[in-house]
């Protein structure tokens, strides 16, 4: 991945609407008109998609999905959907925030 | 629901079936449905200068007998600000009048507008920008009227003679050809008709 230093976030103004009977969600990139279904997994990658660096996405998004799956199989998923919604502007690297703007558990909370 | 509460939901969603599929993002393909809506050619500069306005759009109501009086004052009051802050704020939007019906059927009114082009709808932006302006209170009155007759209608009409070049729009030409075509007329020749020509079959 080519952002070591960047954090995750949503793109402004992204609309989510949950479709729970669909186990998906549909999104809408207003920056880029389109709109987008995201199965589950999907899904759970974009809600971390909070700020967080990789490193720290990686972490989260194993923690959401063990023991059904592995460090490196849920690396493997989280990679696939960030390249995914980083090229249809679901999400976006921004650059890292000071150590002093980390909240609880040294999270980076960007909004 | 907050951004928690999602993630809350996409993991429990996530996890239902034992291990997580591969994550999937598919792109929606939405369908603009325009079917009945025709596209209004601009007219040129020098063409249909007879005409009220290349797009007229009339709003027709019913005001109860007992609000007649107030609202043909409300008119009298405030008619020409309406028409006059129209060309003063924007380019291409003409207020034309409220009417009142006079003969032959229950009391209705229609008020028309009148603009140079489709575009020009998009003038009501900068027209409506100041909410508190005299324009805005007294346009947000008279529509009030509108609003309160349940069943008020909200017509388009475009000149006819525009669509002479452009049918209005690709799938309205397609309905005219498709009609055409059933006609027996004008419409566009289809692979097996051509064929029948050439053949000289029926």
């Amino acid at each position: 991945m080519p952002y070591p230093n960047g954090c995750f976030r949503k793109t402004p103004r992204l609309r989510v609407r949950p479709l729970p009977e669909r186990e998906a969600c549909l999104v809408y990139t207003p920056g880029n008109p389109n709109l987008y279904t995201l199965n589950a997994t999907a899904w759970v990658v974009l809600e971390l998609c909070d700020g967080r660096s990789l490193r720290q996405l990686e972490k989260a998004f194993y923690q959401s999905v063990e023991p059904l799956m592995s460090e490196q199989e849920a690396a493997e998923y989280l990679l696939a959907s960030l390249r995914d919604m980083l090229e249809k502007s679901i999400v976006e690297v921004v650059p890292k925030r000071p150590r002093k703007a980390l909240g609880r558990s040294g999270e980076a909370r960007l909004r | 629901m907050t951004s928690e509460k999602n993630l809350d939901l996409a993991q429990r969603l996530a996890l239902r079936r034992g291990a997580p599929s591969a994550p999937r993002i598919t792109e929606v393909s939405t369908e603009v449905r325009t079917n009945t809506v025709i596209a209004v050619p601009t007219p040129g500069p020098d063409e249909l200068k007879y005409v009220i306005g290349a797009l007229v759009i009339e709003w027709a109501f019913r005001v109860p007998f007992a609000k007649i009086r107030e609202f043909n004052s409300f008119l009298a009051d405030n008619e020409a600000l309406i028409a006059e802050s129209c060309e003063k704020l924007m380019k291409g939007v003409h207020y034309r009048g409220t009417y009142m019906t006079t003969h032959g059927e229950r009391v209705e009114f229609r008020t028309y507008w009148a603009y140079d082009s489709q575009a020009a709808q998009a003038q009501w932006e900068i027209g409506l920008a100041n909410a508190r302006s005299n324009f805005t209170t007294a346009l947000r009155r008279l529509r009030s009227y509108w609003i309160s007759d349940p069943n008020g209608t909200h017509r388009h009409f475009a000149p006819g003679a525009l669509f002479a070049k452009d049918p209005g729009g690709p799938f309205h030409g397609f309905t005219l050809e498709t009609a055409e075509q059933m006609a027996g007329g004008a419409g566009p020749v289809t692979g097996k008709r051509k064929a029948r020509r050439k053949t000289g079959r029926k």
